[in-house]
């Protein structure tokens, strides 16, 4: 066993990307999921008052990214060397930047507004998001974004892709990737991995 | 791990601002290294943004690869320059003492670019009122839990500059932002006395942000 021991809610979420990582990595680790009713006593004892936290060597690490990177690192899914690991890391940055700029349109409040807001996550912000990966991902040789290896990387566009489609497929359909065949070949290999396969099959069904 | 580079091997390219290269520009005055720190006015960003991987500044140019995305580089010029903890473990401490700062960052940022005013004093007051100073406490309790002097093992790392990067920006319109956060406003004062730092905070361009 690994000694670590990842916490979060009984979904994907947060935590996930750090599942799918272990997975790949095929590493033992407790996978522990709190019941609701349990939050609000747990958080108190949080170091930053949330969730995922990792346990390991004796100390507590939140912050999902963070997490997620340790866990790449120290299971060889970060690349062979520090600029491979920076390429990586900034691929998965600019999910995030992806991420926060379309998550507030889904909270929106005015309804004007929302529909402005998504028909605009719709014809641009999406294309021109996917646009910029394929032409980085081809950059960098069209297998994978970091090292030409499989890295953690590759694996969160693959969850982040999955996870839009599930969330926005109501809103706006799903992202055409037509003009995204790296891309496109990427995200199938991903799903495709062994040990990602088993791990989708085999995780707790929850709706997010 | 690097102790020759030539200036033209290294270069940071931003806006004349503090911003999200503030960071990556402490860590090489603090570390001593040449460097050309390149600073585009608007016009010239907008001709270089169709070539920029990701559209966007900073980037780092580092011994022929380009590196993008602020927290990218400068975790790798910590790595370069042994300010990012000494093993995983003070790795991953480190990334999540920048991870939270980056989540009071975010929160500002939202506020900033908030267009309904009535909306964004009230946004305002939430930040200064209560996102802050949760953020800001716990990241003052992680700091006693270490021991007082720095985020991470007991020494410098790119968490203790990107948390002080964050501060001085925040503190130009709200100086009274570390009242209460005795720990996070010794280690700032500490940091500005490092030579290097000094040195760097006397010579670089005075910008707004």
């Amino acid at each position: 066993m690994s000694g670590i021991k990842l916490t979060y809610f009984n979904l994907k979420g947060r935590a996930e990307l750090a599942r799918l990582i272990l997975a790949q990595a095929e590493v033992q680790y407790e996978d522990c999921r709190i019941e609701r009713g349990d939050w609000a006593a747990m958080k108190k004892t949080l170091p930053l008052g949330q969730l995922p936290v990792m346990e390991v060597e004796g100390t507590t690490i939140s912050q999902s990214m963070s997490i997620a990177r340790y866990l790449a690192r120290r299971f060889g899914l970060a690349g062979k060397n520090d600029v491979e690991g920076a390429e990586a890391d900034q691929t998965v940055d600019a999910i995030n930047d992806l991420t926060n700029s379309v998550v507030p349109v889904l909270n929106e409040k005015d309804e004007k507004k929302k529909a402005e807001m998504k028909k605009k996550v719709q014809t641009e912000t999406m294309p021109n998001w996917l646009r910029m990966m394929e032409r980085l991902l081809t950059s960098k040789g069209g297998n994978h974004f970091a090292g030409n290896q499989l890295t953690w990387a590759d694996i969160a566009v693959y969850f982040f892709m999955e996870t839009f489609k599930v969330r926005w497929m109501e809103h706006i359909g799903e992202p055409d990737l037509d003009n995204c065949p790296n891309l496109n070949k990427l995200l199938e290999t991903v799903k495709n991995l062994p040990n990602i396969k088993k791990w989708e099959a085999a995780r707790p069904d929850t709706p997010m | 791990k690097h102790s020759q580079n030539k200036m033209s091997e290294i270069k940071l390219s931003y806006f004349n601002a503090r911003g999200r290269a503030e960071t990556a520009r402490l860590l090489l005055a603090h570390a001593g290294v040449r460097y050309t720190d390149q600073r585009l006015a608007s016009e010239q960003f907008a001709s270089v943004k169709p070539r920029l991987p990701f559209g966007q500044l900073p980037t780092l140019k580092y011994e022929g690869e380009l590196l993008c995305q602020s927290m990218s580089l400068a975790r790798f010029l910590a790595n370069e320059y042994g300010l990012a903890g000494r093993n995983s473990i003070e790795n991953a401490q480190a990334d999540e003492i920048v991870d939270a700062v980056n989540d009071m960052i975010a929160a500002r940022v939202a506020v900033m670019q908030d267009s309904d005013d009535a909306k964004k004093s009230e946004l305002m007051r939430k930040l200064l009122e209560e996102t802050l100073p949760t953020g800001l406490g716990q990241l003052e309790a992680r700091l006693v839990e270490r021991g007082g002097q720095f985020f991470v093992g007991n020494n410098l790392t790119w968490a203790d500059l990107h948390l002080y990067a964050f501060v001085d920006i925040f503190r130009s319109n709200n100086p009274e932002v570390l009242d209460g956060f005795p720990k996070i406003k010794n280690l700032t004062e500490r940091i500005e006395e490092l030579p290097n730092i000094s040195k760097w905070l006397q010579s670089r361009p005075e910008t707004v942000f």
